[in-house]
């Protein structure tokens, strides 16, 4: 990545308008995390924007941002996978703005160390 | 490959170009900590790409710079963080060995009261230890605890 800088307040196409870029900087997604909840410790199979895992028990984990948010008011989206266990779901538990408490759980409704946990959030950064 | 001049180049932009740069680097250590007695223990594990900036160096502030702002996110009233700036201007750390990233990481992402006097009471709060001394599969996970055979006064990560 060459480090340049291109300041521009505005991006102009030459027929379908233009877009202000704070559309850009704060639209953009600002870190992602996808981990094995089932394996052992928890390790991150691809990540942007984190420090660790910390694993709290079965179907509970949460995650810490390098660069932190501006507050705790950041959207998210989290995903889980089919396995023998049934549909999972995933579902936040409480957050600050550089830290993330996530919660994995089954079909059932039960706290599940999913096999595929995937995390990515958007929002401001301080 | 060597760091660019970070220093004032926002936080986010260096782990993109870290991202983009560095390979990232799993660490076979764990920080196993016991944050309250009715819990079972909680266990740290570093993240690749952050501990690739680690042992790069000039990429990641300086630790107290997290404790800023979470002194700021705790007090009454915060809205959003206007102290940001200390995470891209202050001047960043150097090059760490993976042992000092571990301890750096106990000191941002451990609550403090457990680091701070991990080594008071009848046993440690806290263990540094590594990925093959830990069980192997979750069975029992909420029953694992730091075992009552460590004592405070020993080197218990050795």
């Amino acid at each position: 990545m060459a480090l340049g800088k291109i300041k521009a307040d505005t991006l102009e196409h030459s027929t379908a308008g233009s877009l202000d870029t704070k559309f850009v900087v704060n639209g953009s997604l600002k870190g992602y995390l996808n981990f094995a909840g089932n394996a052992g410790t928890p390790s991150a199979t691809d990540s942007f924007n984190q420090s660790g895992i910390t694993d709290g028990g079965t179907g509970i984990f949460a995650c810490a941002f390098t660069s932190s948010m501006s507050n705790a008011n950041f959207g998210h989206c989290d995903g889980g996978d089919h396995s023998a266990a049934g549909v999972n779901t995933n579902k936040f538990d409480s957050r600050s703005a550089s830290t993330f408490n996530c919660r994995a759980y089954d079909i059932g409704g039960n706290l599940n160390d999913n096999a595929y946990i995937s995390l990515s959030f958007i929002g401001d950064l301080a | 490959m060597k760091t660019p001049q970070f220093q004032g180049t926002h936080l986010f932009d260096r782990l993109c170009w870290a991202k983009e740069n560095l390979d990232g680097v799993q660490s076979d250590y764990r920080v196993v900590y016991e944050d309250s007695v009715d819990e079972c223990a909680k266990i740290l594990v570093p993240d690749p790409n952050w501990m690739a900036c680690a042992l790069q160096g000039g990429i990641l502030p300086p630790v107290q710079v997290y404790w800023e702002l979470a002194k700021d996110e705790a007090k009454e009233g915060f809205t959003k963080h206007t102290r940001g700036y200390l995470l891209h201007n202050t001047k960043p750390v150097e090059a760490m060995t993976e042992e000092q990233a571990i301890e750096y990481l106990i000191m941002k992402d451990c609550p403090q009261h457990v680091w701070r006097d991990w080594d008071s009471g009848n046993k440690p709060k806290l263990v540094i230890c590594r990925k093959e001394q830990l069980p192997s599969t979750r069975e029992w996970r909420n029953a694992w605890k730091i075992t009552d055979e460590l004592a405070t006064d020993e080197t218990v990560a050795a």
